[in-house]
């Protein structure tokens, strides 16, 4: 399903360089969970947003279902990351100006396509315990709820990949543990994910674990 | 839960209420753009159309009156400050005479009495219908008829309707005609026969208007009004008036023209230097206010991109805001500066002291138009810098600044 090959991204030149990311080798199984470990500034995020196309890397190539995606035009790339994969970011992601259900269907509205995008977003609201707050504004919302409201949205597009970075980071054990259980549910379904994470707690739940050292991914 | 979708219009209405205080800022800044341009060029066009006017309400190339009272001509014709003035009749009569003159005719002027007819003094033109080449044609174009004696044609700005009575010195005279707008002093005029203002003479005189005791309208006129041969040089017939007459000014039309119009270059020069100015700070204060709104809002763009926006998409989410605000800013502009520019067109004209008309409604409707046009493209023009640098800020560095 994914396929990374000799990945690297430099910044920085000649004396300033600095290689965030060097010869990043990885395979994702459709349905498989794997989970990056490592210390901040260890390239995870940077792995993540190369995979989502939002960083251009220096070296290597991408394979996502079988094709090429590293040479795609914004608007290409844009769609992809819009039908195809869902992205959990860092932080509480929530647009607060829009009520809960809408943050859920905005990814209908950035690429509008067929479908009722309310039905899916009550749908995935109920799932993650949510629905009652749908036409609640983000502000009223806890860190543990607005983590949800976020992984309801990158789930919208019912995604082939979900990429989570850091998804349990500011959040208690009691939602940490409901947050990881749902991603085993989602990848037992068959969406492939690929989860960066400080939490030791975590790894439990995930098909294999890789850690990013300077850079480098290890086994 | 109701059913609905955003589009970026609606995306970019829900984002400036929720910045409501940096959208009242945008849109007052908008708003006076708007209305400082469509106020300016309705000005300048209300200048411009008193002038022409003006120009074709003349009719005359060269005026004769006593000399010193110059200026209470131009004061009659630009500002409606009723004045009297007279010289002697034979006057007229040796002009006449003079090589280069194609017509030649005269006006006796009276004054009516404060608040007596109407709002204040105005001004009674007498006029020879025999000779006249100055006030008939017109006069002609509202009343086609041969004014007859006692009847009286006013200017516009003269509350009274056709058909009714205008009393002045205790008589009561028809209003047979009211003629169009000008802009200049002459809609404050009263113009009527020769034979009518002896009348009206004749009742002031009664009065014991003694004022105008020496000037007889059967001996006296106010103006001697001269059109000049046609390839003659008017110049030529200005020094020939000045040796034949003596103790006279005369007056070139083309010249007080060409002061008034020297007069209103400046006013219109400085409209539309203030215009330009206020155009410039306008866009670099809406410019810099869009860079520092969309500095603010980094991660919320960010948010959009990991959710699949392009580029272009957020670029568009910014120029829609700014064209939205240049939209509600420019409507407002407009209905203020109307709302300041119409109702007081006749105090903005006086204090001017300058010819001055309203444009028709095609061209006032034309600039409207055209003012929103400009203060739509004002917007999203100054947001430009804005849009490119946030559609190209590198998403995954926004979204580590904001971690």
């Amino acid at each position: 399903m994914l396929e990374i090959e000799n990945l690297g991204k430099r910044y920085g030149r000649d004396e300033n360089e600095r290689w965030a990311l060097k010869n990043v080798q990885l395979t994702v199984e459709a349905g498989e969970f794997i989970s990056i470990i490592g210390r901040s500034g260890s390239g995870k995020s940077t792995l993540l947003n190369l995979i989502a196309g939002l960083l251009k890397p220096t070296i290597g190539e991408i394979y996502f279902q079988g094709n090429a995606i590293l040479n795609l035009n914004d608007k290409d790339a844009s769609q992809l990351r819009n039908t195809k994969i869902g992205y959990v970011m860092q932080g509480y992601g929530a647009l607060d100006h829009l009520t809960v259900l809408e943050n859920l269907c905005l990814p209908f509205w950035l690429f509008p396509r067929k479908g009722e995008p309310r039905k899916r977003a009550e749908q995935l609201l109920k799932q993650v315990g949510l629905l009652e707050y749908a036409d609640t504004y983000p502000t009223k919302l806890s860190g543990g709820e607005l983590k949800r409201v976020a992984i309801a949205r990158a789930l919208m597009n019912e995604p082939a990949l979900l990429l989570a970075d850091e998804p349990t980071g500011d959040l208690d054990e009691s939602n940490t543990k409901n947050i990881l259980a749902l991603f085993r549910d989602i990848a037992d379904q068959g969406t492939s994910v690929l989860m960066v994470t400080h939490e030791m707690d975590a790894l439990s739940y995930g098909d294999k674990v890789y850690r990013m050292e300077a850079g480098q991914l290890i086994k | 839960m109701k059913e609905h979708r955003l589009s970026p219009f609606q995306l970019a209405i829900r984002n400036l209420r929720r910045g409501i205080t940096r959208t009242t800022g945008l849109v007052i800044l908008a708003t006076l753009l708007s209305a400082v341009v469509f106020g300016g060029s309705i000005l300048t066009f209300c200048l411009q159309n008193g002038l022409k006017n003006m120009k074709e309400r003349l009719g005359a190339d060269i005026m004769v009156v006593p000399v010193e009272n110059q200026s209470e001509l131009e004061a009659i014709l630009l500002k409606g400050e009723p004045s009297c003035f007279y010289f002697k009749k034979s006057l007229e009569e040796k002009v006449k005479n003079l090589k280069g003159v194609e017509k030649c005719t005269s006006q006796f002027f009276l004054t009516s009495l404060d608040a007596e007819c109407c709002d204040a003094r105005v001004q009674l033109i007498g006029f020879d219908p025999d000779t006249d080449f100055s006030v008939q044609p017109w006069i002609q174009k509202t009343y086609k008829e041969r004014l007859s004696d006692g009847a009286v044609i006013i200017g516009s700005d003269i509350h009274l309707e056709q058909g009714k009575k205008l009393k002045l010195f205790d008589m009561e005279y028809d209003v047979a005609a009211k003629l169009d707008k000008t802009g200049t002093g002459l809609d404050q005029a009263v113009y009527a026969t020769t034979d009518t203002i002896k009348k009206m003479y004749e009742a002031a005189y009664a009065k014991g208007q003694r004022f105008l005791e020496e000037a007889d309208p059967d001996f006296y006129v106010s103006s001697i009004l001269i059109r000049v041969e046609e390839g003659f040089d008017v110049k030529e017939l200005v020094k020939s008036i000045r040796k034949e007459l003596g103790g006279v000014q005369v007056v070139e039309s083309q010249s007080m023209i060409t002061g008034t119009a020297e007069n209103m270059k400046q006013v219109a020069l400085f409209l539309y230097l203030f215009s330009g100015l206020f155009l410039m700070t306008a866009i670099i204060a809406l410019g810099l206010a869009f860079v520092l709104s969309a500095n603010e809002r980094k991660r919320e763009f960010a948010i959009l991109r990991t959710l699949g926006a392009t580029r272009k998409k957020l670029a568009g989410i910014i120029l829609w805001e700014a064209g939205l605000i240049s939209l509600i800013g420019g409507i407002i502009g407009i209905v203020i500066a109307a709302m300041i520019v119409f109702p007081f067109h006749v105090y903005l004209g006086d204090k001017l002291g300058m010819p001055y008309v309203l444009p028709p409604l095609a061209q006032i409707l034309g600039t409207g138009v055209v003012t929103l046009l400009v203060a739509v493209m004002i917007g999203p023009l100054a947001a430009v810098t804005a849009a490119i640098k946030i559609s190209h800020a590198e998403t995954y560095l926004i979204m580590r600044e904001g971690n």
